[in-house]
């Protein structure tokens, strides 16, 4: 009625709300002192790698300003790279470089960028002008990645990645995030990128949302979406499953890329994971989390025996 | 699970806050006789009593008799309204006395006037408390006659009020078989009062006479009234002679009983007393608190009533702020409107309370949508974060006087109320949506925009309620129930309706 759904039918099917995600699941089980290592993209990436996690390839790091002059030496030798700011958020201030044309760069528009932009970028971006708050930060210069060719047609500009839903070490929900023209190329679903649910069992998709409203095909390259299938599942979900040891959070998002030559890579994780994931899945997260903690309870597990209890019992029919 | 322990905690913390803060209201309510609503008002009697006399030249000194203490009486305040004159109240255990001294009046007619404001608190039990004892018998009646007198109204067989009205009316009848039984024709008003208080002593009744006035709206300068104390029933109640009929106790102040004096004047003559009474209004609250302060109870002596009066009007301010974070918090937590900042509607719905709503509205968006017009320009300076927030704040501070002047010119007045805007906080609201529309886009800057100017006025619409106002001031324990609810909500997992909003797509599956 007005458009509400009945508090009692959610309830009925574990639909996790914004109060009870962050007093209950995050407040209860992400200690905020585990915060700045998945606050900080390059902490991040530094223990994951500890723990072997495939990680985009770190080509450097600008951590003072006396590091831009050396820059362009540094630079001219790569076909292609990403800086991003360590601390920013929602995709703002990272520059991707997909090749030069003689002296400048090429963004992936085809627009292209002289020395000296790229120079004023990262030292902005390490006076804070990117980062939360207006922190000073250190820039990243990562390895671009060359996304693989199962997602060709379900993406307009930029690269899809994987977000997972890891409740005490299980992965308990996943989706895809597809770039649109309306998000920009930027794989944010509150500004219009189209979230597709997949099934943890197989990899599969499952509904697709876009602004928490129901889609079956891309807006933008009009594939259908229902054919979305995930390669190496089982390893996209090991990543997400490991990224429990790696940060010690209860409750967390981790958003795995899938690279051509590289296969999955863990891209970023996040502490305070978004509730959009329920409507792509078209299911709640509220019986999966209670099966993932019964679970945690009984005995301490491997990653490997984790996904395999994931992999085997998180089905819709089961909940 | 923690989760349990600390939801146990959370019951125990939300039921004591609301024990106390529901008992402080009820104790106020029903023991210190506050009003619920602040909105009540309540009978205050206005007084001016007026002292002439003729001075003879030199040193005057004039003294008024202050109303007897009755244990429901509560004075307001007092004030001498004579120039000239030294004026004090004098207190000893039996009596108060305005006491007006002048070293050197000039011959001629003088005057000086005694301003009183009281009330009655409505409390059960009411009972006028003479200082001194049952009086005795005057004796000028020879014993044998009232014997007789006292025969002829025993045999009516009356007892109490019904008894006392018998003798008025007997006395104030000139044919009435009593006054051959006194053997005497007539007698004055006050020779008929001394009659009576015989008589009723004959019958066990013990009475008094008391001079005071009568509370009647808008009489203009009468003398004093005299009228029958009778001790009945435990209590003392007051009798008309004229009317022989029971007073209301609580229409009438009495002034001087027995061999009391109700004024003297030494230095001067001709002295005369006319009384004046206007019945006004004034809200119960006010009465109640002064109630209460006399009775001395430590609840109003440590409270914000102890305060000087202008120090209690910025409390008054401040106790609306919890009021406005309730409305921030059930927004949030249970409806699930986005504002951006959390507690700066509250800061916008204090503005509103001085500019009022509709000028503070227009004000507002003036001078944001004018900042993040120059600030999106600012963005493209790439400015560091501190200098980039300074330059909004100038360029704020630049609106404000170009939106006075204009007014100023236009001869709007209200325009200059844009000056009660808080501007660093106005500043950082704009170098927040100006983020907003950079990182999310111009519809999350109108989402969060105009959830944070619903979420003020909701908040000042409850804050410019002068009742809300008045009553969380007369029961500033009512924080504690506020806050309660604020715990409450804080352990609230349930749905907002946002959430019902988002996911009713679910429904499908």
């Amino acid at each position: 009625m007005f458009g509400l759904a009945s508090p009692r039918r959610l309830r009925e099917m574990g639909i996790v709300g914004m109060n009870k995600r962050n007093a209950i699941y995050i407040a209860q089980n992400n200690p905020r002192k585990l915060y700045p290592l998945v606050d900080d993209k390059l902490k991040t990436k530094l223990a994951a790698r500890e723990h072997g996690i495939a990680v985009p390839r770190l080509l450097g790091v600008c951590r003072i300003q006396h590091h831009v002059r050396e820059l362009a030496a540094f630079l001219g030798a790569l076909p292609g790279f990403c800086i991003k700011p360590a601390q920013g958020s929602g995709g703002k201030g990272i520059l991707v470089i997909t090749g030069r044309d003689g002296e400048h760069f090429l963004k992936p528009s085809g627009a292209l960028v002289r020395q000296e932009e790229v120079d004023r970028h990262v030292s902005n971006t390490m006076s804070g002008l990117h980062s939360l708050g207006g922190r000073s930060d250190v820039a990243i210069i990562e390895e671009l990645i060359e996304f693989s060719e199962d997602f060709n047609g379900y993406s307009a500009e930029g690269v899809p990645d994987v977000r997972v839903i890891v409740f005490q070490g299980y992965p308990v929900m996943a989706m895809v995030r597809l770039s649109t023209h309306a998000s920009d190329g930027k794989a944010n679903l509150h500004q219009g990128a189209v979230g597709v649910g997949i099934d943890i069992a197989t990899g599969r998709a499952l509904n697709a949302v876009q602004h928490d409203r129901p889609i079956s095909h891309h807006p933008d390259t009009g594939r259908d979406l229902s054919q979305l299938v995930i390669p190496r599942w089982q390893e996209v979900l090991a990543i997400a499953a490991r990224s429990y040891e790696v940060t010690g959070l209860g409750y967390l998002g981790a958003d795995v890329v899938l690279d051509r030559n590289r296969g999955p890579l863990l891209l970023e994780l996040n502490a305070r994971p978004g509730l959009a994931i329920q409507i792509a899945n078209g299911e709640g997260l509220e019986p999966r989390l209670h099966f993932a903690w019964l679970q945690h309870q009984a005995n301490a597990r491997s990653v490997q025996d984790r996904v395999d209890i994931a992999m085997d019992q998180m089905m819709k029919q089961n909940f | 699970m923690k989760h349990r322990q600390a939801q146990r905690q959370i019951r125990v913390i939300v039921a004591l806050l609301l024990t106390l803060g529901i008992g402080t209201v009820w104790y106020k309510y029903t023991v210190l006789g506050f009003p619920l609503l602040a909105s009540e008002t309540q009978d205050v009697w206005r007084l001016e009593a007026r002292l002439s006399f003729t001075a003879l030249g030199g040193p005057v000194t004039a003294r008024l008799n202050m109303p007897d203490p009755i244990d429901t009486l509560r004075p307001v305040f007092s004030t001498s309204l004579a120039t000239a004159y030294d004026f004090r109240i004098e207190r000893s255990a039996e009596r108060e006395e305005a006491v007006w001294t002048r070293p050197d009046a000039p011959p001629g007619p003088e005057e000086v006037t005694l301003y009183t404001e009281l009330f009655f608190a409505d409390l059960p039990g009411y009972s006028y408390l003479p200082p001194s004892g049952v009086p005795s018998e005057s004796g000028t009646v020879d014993q044998a006659i009232l014997n007789t007198v006292s025969d002829y109204v025993s045999q009516r067989e009356l007892d109490g009020a019904a008894l006392v009205s018998f003798v008025l009316r007997e006395l104030n009848n000139p044919v009435s078989e009593l006054w051959l039984l006194l053997q005497r024709d007539s007698a004055n008003a006050s020779e008929r009062l001394q009659l009576a208080i015989d008589i009723l002593a004959g019958q066990a009744i013990a009475a008094m006479s008391v001079a005071g006035v009568e509370l009647k709206d808008r009489q203009r300068n009468r003398p004093p009234k005299r009228i029958l104390m009778v001790y009945l029933d435990e209590v003392w109640q007051g009798f008309d002679p004229g009317a022989a009929l029971a007073l209301d106790n609580n229409r009438f102040l009495p002034m001087q009983q027995g061999g009391e004096s109700i004024f003297e004047v030494s230095g001067g003559e001709d002295s005369n007393l006319q009384i004046s009474v206007v019945r006004t209004q004034r809200a119960s609250f006010l009465n109640a608190v002064e109630n209460a302060r006399q009775g001395s109870s430590w609840l109003i002596d440590f409270s914000i009533y102890s305060l000087p009066v202008d120090q209690q009007s910025t409390f008054k301010l401040l106790l609306l702020i919890p009021l406005g974070a309730l409305v921030v918090v059930i927004l949030r937590n249970i409806v699930g409107i986005r504002t951006s900042g959390t507690f700066m509607p509250i800061l916008i719905a204090l503005t509103f309370l001085q500019t009022s709503l509709f000028a503070g509205l227009v004000l507002f968006l003036a001078v944001v949508s004018l900042g993040l017009l120059m600030r999106s320009y600012l963005s493209q300076l790439n400015l560091l974060l501190v200098p980039r927030i300074a330059s909004v704040l100038v360029f704020v501070i630049i609106i404000y006087a170009a939106i006075g002047i204009a007014s100023h010119k236009l001869g709007l007045r209200w325009g200059m109320a844009v000056t009660f805007f808080p501007m660093i906080i106005l500043a950082w609201t704009i170098e927040r949506m100006s983020i907003l529309w950079d990182e999310e886009g111009a519809r999350e800057v109108l989402v969060q925009g105009s959830g944070s100017l619903l979420t003020a006025c909701i908040a000042y619409l409850l804050m410019a309620n002068k009742m809300v106002a008045d009553t969380v001031f007369l029961y500033p324990e009512a924080l504690l129930i506020v806050l309660a609810v604020i715990i409450g909500i804080g352990s609230y997992s349930g749905y907002r309706l946002s959430d019902l909003r988002r996911f009713a797509p679910m429904e499908r599956y």
